[in-house]
């Protein structure tokens, strides 16, 4: 019975989604309606009373708009624009040198940021222009700078990390750590795709901007000073490795990460206060949405945990097979394709309730299988048609087509392909360094 | 009532509501710098002096972050910016993607009602028997659930202002441009 009305409240759950009802909002009504019918309306009421609060109120979970802060602040302030201006420097005589400091800026703003989007952005707003301005093809420009906006949240700190270790209980530091060399090796993996399509087809960086182009540039950077890196390099290393030692927990790190980022961008003229103000205003929006779907999440879980699905599907999964590799590239699958569609902490919060006694089951590295999936979470940041990180580079290139962006996009794709298919071959990227911790 | 007459009194609710939220949002900004700040400071003195700064576990959780993640839903949901999936929606001809925003906003005022419902009740509870966190420094904490339970009364207030929008352009026959979250795509 409990059972029918689970799989009941996720059908009607799909069906609220796709008449575009806010994912936070439907998955609260199935909850509560799920639950109302299997226990009736007063259990109901009684058990949707204190969980909300609680989930809000709550030390750890600060870490979310701390870090999310930190990284608006260093956007706003162009704090990072020094990485990719050094990194430009050091890489200008390799094919595609650009393209890859974009990427290798990208990495480095991903140390300060815990957004994907944030880091898109950034790199967008200096890196794109400096390559159209050099004769790279602007769709590809945009491709590879939306690609280098996933590494945001692999690369500590990371949001989706944060969220994952709270849902399942893991310590956000060890998952911090644990994004680090999977980070690093998808940065160096982009970079090998943008040297192999720069060999192959060397019109992408031959291209003559147009008039409209041209007139949408800004004037060229300066040259980029290993000293102005300096500053960012340093705060990343003092939050990192206040994690990494133990000094800090998430949540301090992340409001150190803040404080000291604005202390950096104060003095900084171009830090006006209206773009203290929106970076205030964004952090806010991005807190305020992931809050709602978490709350609503914590009711889905209690009213699936009552239903009994993820238990019988669990024992679906491990009566049809025991080895954890087919059930991870099975959890690939489903989220490539949930990724496609569905904004990424959604997807997250929507299917660990199911994914969890599964992994439980078959004995899987808690740690290893959040660096996965916050590597497909990633991967739905560019896949069509809800790419994201694309929508926030397209807005900044309105002479460029989605649709061109896309298929640049695909190559990158397979590359995160090849670069997940190494995370799961290898687990010890992903455990090694976490490991090293108490 | 003459429908402007009706229009005019909505116009002045929504008036309100959004003097509200820019209110809320007010708040909550500063709640994050301070946040930001208090726990920094904490964590310095803490390290640095062996001095904490007391309760600051208590304060972060009960004040700060009810106001950082609970203020602003209503100033999200303004913008229609909750995270949601519109690849069929973007499909739907004008008149059905109404007919799924006045839907939307009737069961969102049903749930988040309840859920506002309770959020009230229970702070009102709470103040009545003056909650507060029993520690080395006991600190009063009914305060995060009167924050909490005023987020969702303004998302409330906020979903109905949307909905009424919708129903008001259905009857008035405006055009999509009038109406937020409605742009032909």
């Amino acid at each position: 019975m409990n059972l029918g009305l689970g799989f009941i409240g996720i059908v009607a759950l799909v069906l609220l989604m796709l008449i575009r009802m806010p994912l936070g909002v439907a998955m609260a009504l199935v909850s509560f309606v799920g639950v109302s019918a299997m226990m009736g309306m007063k259990s109901a009421l009684g058990i949707f009373t204190s969980g909300p609060f609680e989930f809000v109120a709550s030390w750890s979970l600060s870490s979310i708009p701390m870090f999310m802060f930190m990284g608006y602040v260093c956007y706003y302030a162009g704090l990072t624009d020094s990485l990719f201006l050094v990194a430009k420097r050091l890489l200008h005589r390799v094919a595609g040198g650009l393209g890859i400091a974009a990427i290798g800026g990208a990495a480095a703003f991903s140390a300060v940021c815990g957004s994907s989007l944030a880091t898109a952005a950034a790199m967008g707003r200096i890196a794109v222009p400096e390559m159209v301005r050099n004769g790279y093809n602007p769709a590809f420009a945009g491709a590879l700078v939306a690609v280098g906006g996933t590494l945001g949240n692999l690369i500590p700190p990371g949001i989706f990390f944060i969220l994952y270790g709270i849902f399942t209980e893991v310590s956000i530091g060890k998952l911090f750590i644990a994004g680090i060399l999977p980070g690093i090796l998808s940065a160096v993996v982009f970079s090998i795709t943008i040297w192999l399509r720069v060999r192959a087809d060397p019109s992408l960086v031959n291209h003559v901007p147009s008039d409209a182009e041209r007139q949408m540039l800004p004037p060229p950077s300066a040259e980029g000073r290993m000293i102005d890196a300096l500053p960012i390099t340093l705060l990343f290393f003092a939050i990192m490795g206040g994690l990494f030692v133990g000094l800090f927990s998430a949540a301090e790190a992340g409001a150190a990460g803040a404080f000291l980022s604005l202390l950096m961008a104060w003095p900084r003229r171009h830090f006006t206060r209206d773009r203290f103000n929106r970076s205030v205003v964004e952090s806010l929006e991005m807190t305020a949405s992931t809050f709602l779907i978490g709350i609503a999440s914590i009711m889905f879980t209690q009213f699936m945990a009552l239903s009994g699905v993820p238990d019988y599907l669990a024992q679906l999964v491990v009566g049809a097979t025991s080895n954890a590799i087919v059930f991870v590239v099975g959890v690939s699958v489903i989220y490539f394709v949930l990724g496609c569609f569905i904004e990424p902490i959604g997807i997250m919060l929507l299917t660990l309730p199911f994914l969890m006694p599964i992994m439980k089951h078959l004995n899987i590295d808690m740690i290893w299988m959040g660096v996965l999936i916050v590597k497909y979470l990633e991967l739905g940041m560019i896949t069509p048609p809800v790419g994201m990180n694309l929508f926030v580079i397209k807005a900044m290139m309105p002479h460029t087509s989605l649709a061109s962006m896309f298929r640049q996009v695909n190559w990158f794709i397979l590359a995160d392909l090849v670069t997940t298919g190494i995370l799961i071959a290898f687990p010890a990227i992903s455990t090694s360094l976490p490991a090293l911790l108490k | 009532m003459s429908v402007n007459m009706s229009v005019h009194v909505l116009n002045r609710l929504r008036a309100g509501v959004a003097k509200l939220n820019q209110a809320s949002m007010w708040v909550a900004g500063a709640a994050m710098v301070l946040m930001a700040i208090h726990v920094s400071l904490d964590a310095f003195s803490k390290y640095l002096l062996s001095l904490p700064i007391p309760a600051t576990l208590e304060v972060v959780a009960y004040y700060y972050m009810p106001a950082v993640a609970m203020l602003p839903i209503a100033h999200v949901e303004a913008r229609r910016q909750h995270i949601s999936i519109e690849i069929l929606y973007d499909k739907l001809s004008l008149r059905w993607r109404r007919l799924c925003l006045i839907v939307n906003g009737v069961l969102t005022l049903v749930i988040i009602g309840t859920l506002a419902g309770l959020a009230t009740r229970e702070a009102m509870r709470k103040i009545d028997i003056g909650e507060y966190m029993f520690g080395e420094y006991p600190i009063i904490i009914w305060p995060g659930r009167v924050i909490f339970a005023f987020g969702l009364v303004l998302f409330c207030c906020v979903a109905l202002a949307n909905t009424v929008d919708v129903i008001v352009a259905v009857l008035m026959r405006k055009g999509p441009e009038d109406i937020r979250g409605e742009s032909v795509a």
